[in-house]
Parts: structure tokens; C-alpha cells; sequence
């Protein structure tokens, strides 16, 4: 899950100009903003789908062989298949046939299941939403007052102990932490299932309480880190101390400051969890057998499942374009100091 | 250019980590680690109780003895050598990711944050861009398609995960461009990609080997998932990640057999990363400017 | 050391105000956990009354056996549809408990005959047809459904339906033929359905009928397979109401489930690590014979490889009975050439056998005559070679990580290079670039005794497109394979395949190391009858298990 522990925070924006002062001024910067980000989504998409169609293409071995694999085949079976799924067209001809199915909400269907791409995608939402949903939660929700608490204690036993904690959690790869979780908590402990996603909502819950836990785990380290280093650089901040000495409460001061301000940083982390923790529901869900995006993904790499490659990295990309552009927003309205740029035109 | 632009939080943040307050134990069993692991790349042929490759067909899956500290794996081979002859692959692959991260995060970071203007802004989006990029998830799309094993991991991994460093690097170079020794030079007519490379390299060096360090660890984690998934090493090739997945079922009889691999991961990867901290509180003195 | 102001402006008080946070978190912790607890209690799956808990180590591909060929789908698949004939224990097609046919006859060499059972019903209360039957083989053949099984009908000239009989008629003779209505190709559709579902069929949205004991009632991919009772079924009834198929791809997953009673049972024993389950208490591990083989195949064709010398030294360098100790606690059988001899000792005397069976080399563990044989061939100092591991086969890993270690003793480099499945086995497919070493590991169809051998030895599979990997070519067993296919006495089969069998063996074109265990795992104080063989999977192996 290496992805997702990175430091750092993507600046706001190049062209970030003082605030335009007029409230409505900024909700039309903000629109217009949204707007030609969405724009974008439509080459990348095209440039994402070109690629991943080339080197999927460009791979030796392929779906025919990942349907007959270790079965007596001949050259007329593998003809019929080949035709069936219209494999021995150009490349380009197979790409446009597939980009105007997409064009019109049809991605086509999976080699291996035979099953409509998009549905087999959807079907597994179900899992993989609600299991990034509460692994950022539990990591916003535990990282933020941990790092909160390790700076007010700094230096201190307390903050040597979460400190630990945070590198630890982050230096341990998801699927060990899975793989203790499951044996330890789930077995030795008998709190929770051991496989599967359950069904109907209390069901659901409680078969992903434990792998949302670890994702969990796994991503409050950085928010901690991140929280408390933010902390941290707010309290050296002469307004605090300003606010301080007008004899404000230490908590109003943590919380309506210092905290407000920190998030900044913190939500941009929470951004690139989303989107890491899409990785990290990889390893998870391998090991916690769930049937999420990231078991799909592997298991249609090791089929070589053309269609089902393209759709998945279709969806994936339009997914962290989406979340970059939200984390963008939440960000103007955290920071007064980010704009949206002027109307140029 | 806005006021969050300029002062860079990860650089804040390894400054704020804490570690040059603990203990020194903690710092120096952090070093203790990482010499050990260095000392077992280097001399595992010599130190380990066992041949990591010999097969003992008739003693698989066996529970430690004095024999075998960890017991063996699924092919009798003794897993405490196998920990020892795993440390190169451990070392090689984070440390070819970190050092192509450096090289290309300091020729960017520094072009962009001492130019700055158009070629800043081209950069910038284009580290924006590949900063958004799973690394792993690539990683695991494209060694899964086009094969290629570790190597082509690592190559992935190299190319894709030093966007943030460029950041770091550029922040700091952002600093050091207003520093009276830049000025000098420039009047002096010290030509500009000495300036850049020279001068500003040496100075910001310790926040570049700090953020080294990291991506060090992090690519470490990557690898042994990319292994775990059957994506990374060859089969028979001693390395942690798969040995955690080639071990894992032995989890009922042999369960240190099977953690001490990934408590190997989880021990070098905390000790690179504490380190890597305490480089940058011990060395960072350059960088202080204007608070 | 740096040392921030902010350490002396730090009010105490401060630090006490901020413990709320602190319970909070802690708040926050044991009510994750708790209702973890609370909810792990409310539902305890496996034993509840009528249900049958089975874990499934893959994910179905679809519920249409075109799309899912596997032992695996075979297990719910049989006990959803009939097959035309049931195999019995060892594959011998009858027309007992889980067949649509009341009998059936060859009428000539190339001309069978299959009478259809009368007032059998599919789950949804129609009446089973010939022309129900026919389909259900056409389907198949048909390039249009593009059937991974369309291999098992390239023989068959047409098939067709009269009144309550089915006539199919094979291009030219051959015995393997009896069997394939009894395996996995042999299940019955209901055209109908087939047609009402079209695309569909086969996915969760067109969950096919069948005749048998239970229908589908839900699929959820990657998730789980739902069977409750088919209403219209007639035959013998099974202690379960409703059987539940999770899909469990991580062992240790699968393991901690079956040991905490969260599933009944599995037949997803890795059958490189039988001996790791059966030492693990609260459950019950067995063996049975598979009849599947694992072991190497040769190029004869590539390189170092055309020598023979080079070819024996590496059969001499493999330790199998350790092999079969380690991968499988010994439960596997030792192969010294192919067949296994399960398809061959039901068919002739065993004195016939042994008799034939010392004709053929055998190739004992020694590094000595490893050696000795490296030292005859044209490269004595050994060389150096790639082998193609397919990822996603642990088995195929750790015995190419063996014959590595064994070949590296005598002078032979055998470097490892992990592929995705289907890549290598694209390689096998292609016949390049080039084959060298190839670790292979295959299961039975039929009990055919030329079953292996026709895929393996025949000249005309040594070419892209088939599986003769080791482009082996030889007219006399051509000859032998050819004859043993058409004649229709099993007899004259099992007698070429011995004769196969002995010429091989000086050749080594493949190296059999072992013919693999199956194994089952279910809940302590439940069993397997005995009865349970290489082919249970396309039988209705409920019977076979005994619950407690």
C-alpha cells in the first residue's frame, strides 16, 4: 500500500489568487472550476483506455488460454472462441468496437463469466464503497484525535507511544495486518466471520467491521503523523499564542484554531487514502475473500479478462479524477486563502 | 505562488515526527536493524546456520528446534536462513526505487523550484498527475498482464512513486533561491545548472536522503505486496513477502515460522523510516529560513 | 537537538482538558469491538438446521458449464443437473441415480443410442425431452456458444433426437466416447431455458434448470452459490434443505472457517499441503485417488534437450517418494510412466501388469547415475535452462523449486520464471517460443486408459494448438494410440497403453513424478464413505457423506 503513506500535499493550485471577496464571486470560480476538471476526465479516460487496451493486447498469453487452461483443446475450439469474442479482428477494430459499446453505456462483456462488465463492476460497489467508506472513517476518526493528542503531549510518554504506533501501523504491509486480524481476531478471538461479505445490512457490517479495520489501521498512521505534525506547526503559529493571551480556552483554542486550520493537510491525506486504500482493499479483500474491485482486479490481470481489465481501469480512473476534484473543493472551503483561479476568459 | 505552496508540509512533518526526542535506544535499535540487515545482505553466505536453498523432502513444515530456530518450509528448507539469505532482495529493489526517485525528484524538484514560471508550472502539473497514481495498483496491473516479475516492479515502482519527493525537494529549493549564497553565486556567474546541481543539491542533500528513506521503506512494503500476491520474485528466491505467502500454511503449527518474515518487513521498513526522520532533524540545519 | 518554544508556553491544565480526547478514542475502540462481538454471536453459520455449509475454493465463472469447466463447478453443477449417464466410482457410465437415460447401446462402432427415462421434471416443472438431451450435447458443438468443452465433441459426426432416443454418430471409431455422456460435458439442459435466457444464461440473471435433487436459488460471484431442494425431483432425498456454496479463495481463510465451524466442509484441500491440514485438529482430512498426474514434460525438440542422456540425468535427479511425502504426506502413488495404473488394473489380470511393467526403465533417485548419464551426453559439465512456473499453481511451484535443487546437484542451471497461468499456458499452446522444461499437472475426463496419452504421445498434438509438449514423435505408439482409441475392447486400449508405456520410458519425453492425492475436509465426526473416487465431482457426492 505504498501509495497512500506519501507526506505530502498537493498545492491547491498554481494560479491560487487571493480570495475574490464577493461570496457569490467564489461560487462561480468554483463552478466554472469544477466544470473544466470534469473536462479533462474525457481525454484521460481516452488515454487510460488506449493504454490499457495496448498492453493488455500487447501481452503474451491472453483470455484463450486462461479459458481452456489444463483442458484438452484443438485448434477448432480455440477458433470458435477466438471468433466468439471477435479476438482475431485488428486491435484497433476490437478498440472501437469497444470505445463506441462504451460510448453508449455497454463496456461489454467479461471473457471469463460471460457477464456484463458493468454489472459485474457494480455488483461488487457494494463491498469495496462501504469498505473504503469505514476504513476512512475509522482512519479520520482515530488518526486525527490520536494526532491531536500526541501533539498536546509532546515529547511525552503518550507521544512516543502513538508515535510508534503510527510508524509501525505504516510500515506494516496490508496483508500482514490482514492476516494477524484474521487470525487473531477472527479466529483465536471468534469476534468476527472469517471470510466472505455477508449479507443484508447487519450482515454487511459485521463481515466488514474486521477488514475495515485494518484498512483502518493501515491509513491512521499517516493521518496521526500527519495530524499531529500539523498540530504541531499551528501552535508555533503567532495567532495561537495571540488567541492565548486574549485568554481563550486551551480546548476552544485547539479545536477552533489550531484543528481547523491543521485539517488542511489532513484532508488532502484523507483524499489520497481514498484512493490508496483502493490498493489496499486489494490485499485485504484477497485475504478476507471478499468479492470487492480489488479481487476483481487481480483475479481478471491473472485471467488476462481484456474487457473486464479495461472496464476496471476505466471506473478506477474516473474514480481518483473524482476524488482529487472533491478533495479540491473541501480544501476551498477549509482554506479561505485557495481560489479558483480568475475568469480569464 | 500561495502561502501553503511555499512552506512544505511533508518537510514540516518529518521535522515534527518526534524522533529526535526519543530515547536514543529507540534511534539506535533502529540502527542496530538496519546494520543488521545490511551485515546479513552482505555476508549471508557466511553467517547462516543452513544452505536457504536445501530441500530436506522428509522434514517439511517442521516446528523450530535447536535444529532449525524457525523450523523449515514447505520444502524442509530452514526458514531462519532463508530470513538471513532474504535481507539482498529486502535491500536491492527498495533501494534502486529510492535511488531513481532521488535522482529524478532532485533534477526535477530543484529545476522547478529554482526556475520557476512555465517550466515550474509544467512540472508541477505533471508531478500533480503522477502524484494521483496508485503506484501499487499499476504495478500489480501491469507485472500481472505483461509478466516480468520483480524487475519490471521495481521499474514500475521507480518510475511512479517520486512524485512526492519532487515536492519536498522543490519546496526546499524554493528556500534555498532566496539565500544570499545563491545570489552570490549568480553575480559571480557560476553557471546556472551548477548553481542548481551543485550549490542548492549539497545544501537541501539531507531533506533529499530523509525523503530517501521513506520511499525506501514504502517501496519496501510495495515489493513484499507485490510478492505476497505472487507478482515479485521468483518462486525459490528468498524474499519476505513470498515467504510470508509460501509459509502462511503453516500458521497452526509453526506460527513464528510464519511471522517472523513479515515482522522482518515490518521491523526494516519502521528502523528506514525512523532513520530517515532523524537524518532530517540532525542534518536539516539549511532550511530555517524566515521563522 | 531543536527545542521548540512551544514547550514553555504549554499551560498544564491543558493537557488534562484534552483527556476527553483520549476517551473518546477509547470509546470509539471498544464499541468497534463490541459490536463485532455482539453480532459474531447472532450469527453462527454451518450448523443451522438443513443447511449445508460447503466452501468452494474459486469463484464460478458462470453457472453454464460451456463457460466453467472444472472439477470445482462440477460439484454444485451435478447435483443441480443430471448427466446423461452417471459415471460410478471409477468413471464406468451407468444409468443409475443422478442419469436422464434408461439404457443405452452401441449400435455400430460409430453409432450410440440413448433412451431417455420417462417423467423426469426440470425445477421448474416441465417434463425432460430427448430433444432436451440432444441440445444439451449440440450446445456445445455449436461455434457460436464458443464451449471450452467443444474438444470432447470433435469426434462426433451429428446428434440428433428421435422420439424418446438419442442417436449420435462419430466420424470414426472410438471407445472414449462411451464415457463423455457420463462426465462433465454429459449435463442436461432444458433447451427451452436455454433459449428464454439467452445471453444470459449461465449468469446470475439466468440461473439455468436442471433435473436434479436441487436447483439453483441464488448466485452471487465471487461471493456464493445458493442450491435449495428442486420440488419436482423424485429421487432420493438428502438430509439438507438448502446448500450453501461460499467462495473462499484464501486456505487460510477456508482452514479457520472449517475449524471454527463457520463451513461443513470443503473439497479445496491444497493437494500440496494435505499434510499441514491432516495435522490440524478439529476437523477431519481424507484422501482420495484422483487419478491426476503432476510432473514435467520435456521438449525433445529444444536445445540440450534432444539428447536423451540429458533427459534421463534429470528423471535420475527427482526424489518422488520424497516428492509425495512432502506434497502430499505420502498419499499420492509414485508414477514410473503414464497412465496411472488405476485406468489400467481394472482391465487386465495384474500379473499381465507386472509383467509388462518390468519392460519399462525406471528412473530411482540417484546422483550417482544422474551423473553418469549427464556424463554420456553431449554436455557434461551441464548448462544452463529457463522453466516456466505458472503462478496461481502452489504445487507446480514447489515441484519446479525441486527439480531446480535436484538438477542443480549434477551441473543443470534450471532458473525459475513465474508467469501468470494462462501465459505459460499459452507457451504450451503456441509450441513457442520454445517449450524446454514444462511443469504439468492434469486431471482426468475419463477412465480411458489412452485418455493422457492421445493428449501427450500423438504426433499430430506436437504442433500449435495441442498439448503435446514435449513434440514427441513416434509412428509405432502412434500406431498403439490410434488402435487402442478405435478398437472398442478396453482390453486392447489398456495393453497398447503398457506398450506405450515401456517405449516411452527409454525415451523420457515426459517425467511423471506422481499421480496426486484428492483429499476432503469436513467438520470432526463427519466422514466420507469410501466409495468417493476420481470423478465424485460429476456424481452426486452427498451420498458419499456422512454427517453427523
Amino acid at each position: 500500500m505504498g501509495d497512500i503513506v506519501e507526506h505530502q500535499v498537493p498545492e491547491p493550485l498554481p494560479e491560487a489568487a487571493p480570495v475574490p471577496d464577493v461570496v457569490g464571486g467564489r461560487r462561480q470560480y468554483l463552478s466554472r472550476y469544477v466544470r473544466r476538471r470534469l473536462l479533462i476526465l474525457v481525454p484521460l479516460a481516452f488515454v487510460v483506455t488506449v493504454a490499457a487496451f495496448g498492453m493488455t493486447h500487447a501481452a503474451p498469453g491472453g483470455p484463450i488460454a486462461a479459458l481452456l487452461e489444463d483442458h484438452p483443446t484443438s485448434p477448432d475450439v480455440i477458433a470458435a472462441i477466438k471468433a466468439k469474442y471477435k479476438l482475431d479482428d485488428p486491435v484497433s477494430v476490437q478498440y472501437w468496437t469497444w470505445i463506441s459499446g462504451v460510448a453508449q453505456g455497454d463496456f461489454g462483456r467479461s471473457i471469463m463469466t460471460n457477464d456484463s462488465v458493468l454489472s459485474e463492476i457494480t455488483r461488487r460497489l457494494d463491498v469495496t464503497i462501504p469498505l473504503n467508506l469505514a476504513g476512512i472513517a475509522i482512519a479520520v476518526l482515530l488518526g486525527i484525535p490520536l494526532g491531536v493528542l500526541a501533539a498536546l503531549y509532546r515529547g511525552r510518554l503518550l507521544d512516543r507511544l502513538l508515535v510508534t504506533v503510527s510508524v509501525l501501523f505504516m510500515s506494516t504491509p496490508a496483508f500482514a495486518l490482514a492476516l494477524f486480524a484474521l487470525y487473531f481476531l477472527g479466529f483465536k478471538a471468534g469476534w468476527f466471520p472469517l471470510y466472505g461479505p455477508g449479507s443484508w445490512v447487519f450482515g454487511r457490517v459485521h463481515h466488514l467491521a474486521l477488514p475495515a479495520l485494518v484498512l483502518g489501521l493501515h491509513g491512521m498512521g499517516l493521518e496521526m503523523r500527519l495530524t499531529r505534525a500539523a498540530m504541531l506547526e499551528q501552535f508555533e503559529q503567532d495567532y495561537i499564542a495571540f488567541a492565548r493571551a486574549r485568554g481563550l480556552g486551551s480546548v476552544h483554542v485547539t479545536v477552533r484554531y489550531a484543528l481547523r486550520n491543521a485539517l488542511i493537510p489532513v484532508v488532502t491525506a484523507a483524499g489520497l487514502l481514498l484512493t490508496g486504500l483502493l490498493t489496499g482493499s486489494v490485499l485485504v479483500e484477497t485475504v478476507f475473500s471478499l468479492p470487492g474491485l480489488g479481487t476483481l482486479l487481480v483475479n481478471s490481470v491473472i485471467d488476462g479478462d481484456f474487457p473486464m481489465i479495461q472496464g476496471l481501469l476505466l471506473f478506477i480512473a474516473v474514480w481518483i479524477i473524482l476524488i482529487n476534484i472533491a478533495v479540491d473543493i473541501v480544501y476551498a472551503f477549509i482554506d479561505p486563502r485557495v481560489g479558483f483561479g480568475k475568469a480569464t476568459s | 505562488m500561495s502561502a501553503i505552496a511555499t512552506a512544505s508540509p511533508r518537510r514540516s512533518i518529518l521535522r515534527r515526527s518526534g524522533f529526535h526526542r526519543m530515547p536514543s535506544f529507540f534511534l539506535v535499535t533502529s540502527w542496530l536493524i538496519v546494520g543488521l540487515v545490511i551485515f546479513m545482505a552482505l555476508f549471508w553466505r557466511w553467517i547462516m546456520p543452513h544452505d536457504p536453498n536445501e530441500q530436506d523432502l522428509l522434514n517439511t513444515s517442521a516446528s523450530p528446534s535447536s535444529e532449525h530456530w524457525l523450523g523449515t518450509d514447505q520444502l524442509g528448507r530452514d526458514i531462519f536462513s532463508r530470513i538471513i539469505a532474504g535481507a539482498p532482495s529486502a535491500i536491492t529493489g527498495p533501494f534502486i526505487v529510492a535511488l531513481t526517485g532521488v535522482v529524478l525528484a532532485s533534477s526535477l524538484g530543484i529545476l522547478s523550484g529554482y526556475m520557476g514560471g512555465s517550466v515550474d508550472m509544467l512540472i508541477q502539473r505533471f508531478v500533480d498527475f503522477m502524484f494521483a497514481l496508485p503506484g501499487l495498483l499499476i504495478a500489480i496491473v501491469i507485472v500481472g498482464v505483461a509478466g516480468g516479475g520483480y524487475w519490471m516492479a521495481v521499474l514500475v515502482l521507480s518510475l511512479l512513486n517520486f512524485a512526492g519527493s519532487v515536492r519536498i525537494i522543490r519546496g526546499a529549493s524554493l528556500e534555498q533561491r532566496a539565500l544570499p549564497y545563491v545570489e552570490a553565486a549568480r553575480t559571480l556567474g557560476v553557471p546556472r545548472h551548477r548553481i542548481m546541481y551543485f550549490h542548492i543539491w549539497r545544501n537541501i542533500s539531507p531533506i533529499v536522503f530523509a525523503s530517501a528513506a521513506l520511499d525506501f521503506a514504502l517501496a519496501l512494503v510495495a515489493l513484499s505486496s507485490l510478492s505476497y500476491l505472487g507478482l515479485g520474485t521468483s518462486p525459490g528466491v528468498p524474499e519476505w513477502g513470498r515467504m510470508l505467502a509460501e509459509n502462511q500454511a503453516l500458521l497452526f503449527t509453526n506460527p513464528a515460522g510464519v511471522m517472523a518474515p513479515g515482522l522482518a518487513i515490518v521491523l526494516f521498513a519502521t528502523a528506514v523510516t525512523v532513520i530517515g526522520d532523524w537524518i532530517y532533524d540532525r542534518f536539516s540545519f539549511s532550511g530555517r529560513t524566515g521563522r | 537537538m531543536e527545542s521548540t518554544s512551544w514547550g514553555h508556553r504549554r499551560p498544564v491544565h491543558y493537557r488534562r482538558r484534552a483527556a476527553w480526547l483520549l476517551a473518546g478514542v477509547a470509546a470509539l475502540l471498544v464499541s468497534i469491538v463490541c459490536s463485532g462481538a455482539a453480532l459474531a454471536k447472532s450469527s453462527k453459520a454451518g450448523a443451522v438446521g438443513g443447511t449445508l455449509t460447503w466452501a468452494l475454493q474459486t469463484n464460478p465463472a458462470s453457472l453454464f458449464d460451456a463457460y466453467y469447466f472444472s472439477a470445482e463447478g462440477s460439484t454444485f453443477f451435478s447435483l443441480v443437473q443430471d448427466h446423461i449417464l452417471a459415471p460410478g466410482t471409477f468413471g464406468q457410465p451407468t444409468t443409475g441415480e443422478g442419469s436422464v437415460v434408461q439404457s443405452w447401446k452401441a449400435t455400430s462402432a460409430t453409432r450410440y443410442v440413448y433412451t431417455i427415462k420417462k417423467g423426469i421434471k426440470f425445477s421448474d416443472g416441465s417434463t425432460l425431452t430427448a430433444a432436451d438431451v440432444a441440445f444439451s450435447m449440440n450446445v456445445h458443438r455449436d461455434p457460436k456458444t464458443g464451449s471450452k468443452m467443444g474438444d470432447f465433441f470433435g469426434n462426433v459426426a451429428s446428434i440428433r433426437n428421435r422420439g424418446n432416443q438419442v442417436i449420435v454418430v462419430l466420424k470414426k471409431p472410438n471407445s472414449n466416447w462411451q464415457f463423455t455422456p457420463a462426465a462433465s460435458p454429459g449435463l442436461v439442459y432444458s433447451q427451452k431455458d436455454y433459449k428464454a435466457k439467452g445471453a444470459n444464461f449461465g449468469t446470475p440473471s439466468g440461473m439455468p434448470i436442471g433435473t436434479g435433487p436441487y436447483k439453483f436459488s441464488e448466485f452471487t460471484p465471487n461471493s456464493r452459490v445458493v442450491l435449495v431442494r428442486n420440488p419436482y425431483y423424485k429421487g432420493k432425498k438428502y438430509p439438507w434443505d438448502r446448500i450453501v456454496f461460499p467462495v473462499i479463495p484464501d486456505e487460510q481463510a477456508r482452514l479457520l472457517a472449517l475449524q471454527s465451524g463457520q463451513i461443513d466442509g470443503t473439497f479445496a484441500v491444497p493437494n500440496n499441503n494435505i499434510g499441514t491440514w491432516i495435522k490440524i485438529p478439529n476437523l477431519k482430512v481424507g484422501t482420495y485417488v484422483s487419478g491426476g498426474w503432476r510432473g514435467f514434460s520435456i521438449d525433445v525438440e529444444d536445445g540440450p534437450f534432444k539428447d536423451v542422456h540429458v533427459r534421463r540425468a534429470l528423471a535420475y535427479s527427482l526424489n518422488k517418494p520424497d516428492i509425495n511425502e512432502a506434497l502430499a504426506s505420502s498419499r499420492g502413488v509414485v508414477l514410473d510412466g503414464l497412465p496411472p495404473l488405476l485406468f489400467i488394473k481394472g482391465l487386465l489380470p495384474a500379473a499381465e501388469v507386472n509383467a509388462a511393467l518390468k519392460k519399462v526403465n525406471k528412473y530411482p533417485y540417484s546422483l550417482d547415475d544422474a551423473k553418469a548419464e549427464l556424463a554420456k551426453s553431449a554436455y557434461p559439465k551441464g548448462f544452463t535452462t529457463t522453466l516456466n512456473t505458472p503462478n496461481g499453481c502452489p504445487a507446480c511451484l514447489l515441484l519446479s523449486q525441486v527439480l531446480a535443487q535436484g538438477a542443480s546437484k549434477i551441473g543443470i542451471t534450471i532458473n525459475l520464471n513465474p508467469m501468470p497461468g494462462p501465459q505459460r499456458f499459452q507457451v504450451i499452446l503456441d509450441h513457442k517460443p520454445n517449450l524446454g522444461i514444462q511443469v504439468l499437472g492434469q486431471a482426468p475426463d475419463s477412465p480411458h486408459p489412452m485418455q493422457y496419452l492421445d493428449l501427450l504421445y500423438t504426433s499430430a498434438h506436437a504442433q500449435p494448438g495441442y498439448e503435446n509438449s514435449a513434440n514427441y514423435k513416434n509412428a509405432t505408439v502412434d500406431k498403439l494410440i490410434a488402435q487402442g482409441l478405435q478398437s472398442s475392447n478396453l482390453k486392447v486400449a489398456a495393453r497398447n497403453a503398457l506398450k506405450v508405456m515401456q517405449i516411452t520410458s527409454a525415451q523420457v519425453p515426459y517425467i511423471p513424478v506422481f499421480m496426486f492425492p484428492g483429499a476432503w475436509a469436513v467438520k470432526s465426526g463427519w466422514e466420507f464413505k469410501s466409495s468417493i473416487g476420481p470423478f465424485y465431482y460429476n456424481q452426486i457426492w452427498l451420498k458419499d457423506l456422512v454427517a453427523k
